[in-house]
């Protein structure tokens, strides 16, 4: 407790120093929260698509019902098929209807009979999809096959590339960061070399002497991610009316309690160990010398 | 309490500070080192201290060999070992106060504990009343005080004291030397280390000089060897006390 209050007054009595590690540190987790933020909200929709069916089946309008149910069984028998549903043109309506039911005009213009019939066809892997479709794209009554698997594969890229993109940013600024709380700490150590000098003369531990500039460094890796955290969140939680008008039924938004705890621990866990760590280096190179 | 064993201290600039130095301090005993500037009463001090090693020889407290002892030993060490340094090494921006504070937090005491000890200290060492002045608010006398009072928080079993006085007129310097005196009298070892010869001289204590490094008289060796002449004198001292009353 006293080497926090020590860690405090340190922080106090500096505030420059302390104000820009501080916002070099905020601005490092920023990226990394909305980073993280993003790798969820894809891996949710990447998630959902490879869940749905990847291939949709329309009937002509003239396919006979036992075309229909013939091509059904012959769906169901193959292994590398894990779900087949049939949707009947009246279902089709209720989904356009539900899908568009804001906008009465477009209701006004459709019927059931313009729907087509279809199938949904769910498989194993979404490498053996080109091969089921090619079988289905020549069986009577088929009208079209539309595959899923293209916005699977674009979801895939995103998620690689800002996974890659994020991660290799987040390295240079937590590297940028560290070496911000190295610079910080060391200065403050060696305004207190005379301090640390005597204190060792008198008895003092290692420990005594370090933990104040190490618990500095923590507090600034934790004051940061905490803004930085409280600002993106509160951002997401402000457009969220926004990503669900664009996102649909496409669950993008990472907004579930479980997501905001997890990136929440995760930021203040990071920002605990980029601030000590940073201590933790001034202290080695500054003590030793 | 303190053995040295043949100690020899050369710095790296092949500077020689002490040279094969031996000598013994029993506990509660008040010992004078008696020296000019660098003939080696710091390092004497930095020694004990195990603010550096010996070159060659040992360096024995309660008869540890320092020189073996751990990195992480050190601390316990100088707690046990109150210093008062010649520069003082105060921390100036906090107050007299704060100053023994510090010794008695690094000792993890409660704050309870702090303030009434450090109270108790200031008042011993004559500074009631001046517990809040910053060092630079302090005369030469009082800031010596301090560094007692902070070095007593510590309640060692040993007292270093480096040139107390070395600052200070003859006035002020008796009574540094009557509370070193009283500090002693409780039962805590005593070492002071001091140039002023006529000082010294003043009081019946033990002295070690020093003189370019090198141990050129101690005091308790020249009473030993005094006692140690005075058996083959004894039986004809004896002989006159004995025929004293004879004669009476």
């Amino acid at each position: 407790m006293k080497s926090l209050n020590k860690a405090l007054t340190n922080i106090r009595r500096t505030p420059y120093q302390s104000t820009a590690a501080i916002l070099v540190l905020t601005i490092t987790f920023l990226v990394a929260t909305i980073v993280t933020y993003l790798t969820v909200g894809l891996y949710q929709a990447l998630t959902y698509f490879e869940t749905r069916p990847q291939i949709l089946v329309f009937f002509n309008p003239d396919a006979k019902p036992d075309q229909i149910d013939s091509l059904k069984q012959q769906l169901q028998t193959d292994q590398n098929v894990t779900q087949v549903t049939y949707v009947a043109q009246d279902e089709a309506l209720d989904i356009y209807r539900n899908l568009n039911k804001n906008d009465p005009l477009l209701l006004e213009l459709v019927t059931a009979d313009i729907l087509p019939a279809s199938l949904e066809v769910s498989t194993t892997n979404l490498d053996i999809i080109q091969n089921v479709s090619t079988t289905l794209q020549g069986a009577p009554g088929v009208d079209e096959v539309v595959l899923r698997s293209d916005v699977v594969d674009i979801l895939n890229r995103w998620l690689k590339g800002i996974r890659t993109a994020g991660l290799a940013f987040v390295a240079v600024m937590a590297i940028t960061s560290i070496l911000i709380v190295v610079i910080v700490v060391g200065m403050k150590i060696a305004g207190k070399h005379q301090e640390i000098a005597i204190l060792q003369l008198i008895g003092a531990s290692p420990w005594y002497i370090q933990s104040p500039f190490l618990l500095e460094g923590a507090l600034y890796g934790l004051i940061s991610s905490l803004v930085a955290y409280t600002l993106v969140t509160t951002g997401l939680l402000y457009s969220t009316p926004a990503i669900l008008n664009f996102a649909g039924e496409v669950p993008l938004l990472p907004n579930s309690l479980p997501v905001l705890a997890s990136v929440a621990g995760f930021s203040l866990i990071f920002g605990l160990l980029i601030g000590t760590l940073g201590s933790w280096i001034a202290l080695r190179r500054f003590l030793r010398s | 309490m303190i053995t040295f064993d043949k100690v020899t201290k050369t710095f790296p600039n092949q500077f020689t500070a002490l040279e094969d130095i031996t000598f013994e301090i029993e506990p509660g005993e008040f010992v004078f080192v008696l020296g000019p500037s660098g003939s080696g009463k710091t390092t004497l001090l930095r020694l004990i201290l195990r603010d550096t090693r010996p070159t060659s020889g040992r360096v024995l407290v309660a008869g540890q060999d320092i020189g073996l002892l751990p990195n992480k030993e050190i601390p316990n060490l100088r707690r046990q070992i109150g210093a008062a340094f010649q520069d003082f090494k105060l921390i100036m921006d906090k107050t007299a106060f704060e100053n023994i504070a510090l010794a008695l937090d690094i000792l993890k005491k409660t704050d309870r504990e702090i303030t009434s000890t450090a109270t108790k200290l200031l008042e011993k060492v004559g500074l009631s009343g001046k517990e809040h002045l910053f060092p630079a608010q302090l005369s030469g006398g009082e800031i010596q005080r301090v560094t007692i009072a902070r070095a007593l928080a510590l309640d060692p079993v040993l007292l270093f004291a480096d040139e107390p006085t070395g600052n200070l007129d003859n006035q002020t310097s008796a009574p540094i030397i009557n509370l070193l005196s009283d500090i002693n009298q409780a039962g805590t070892t005593v070492i002071m280390a001091t140039h002023d010869r006529d000082l010294v001289n003043q009081f019946s204590k033990r002295q070690l000089h020093l003189d370019q490094g090198k141990l050129v008289k101690d005091t308790k060796k020249k009473k030993k060897a005094k006692k140690e002449d005075k058996p083959d004198k004894k039986p004809d001292h004896k002989n006159t006390e004995s025929t004293a009353p004879q004669t009476k």
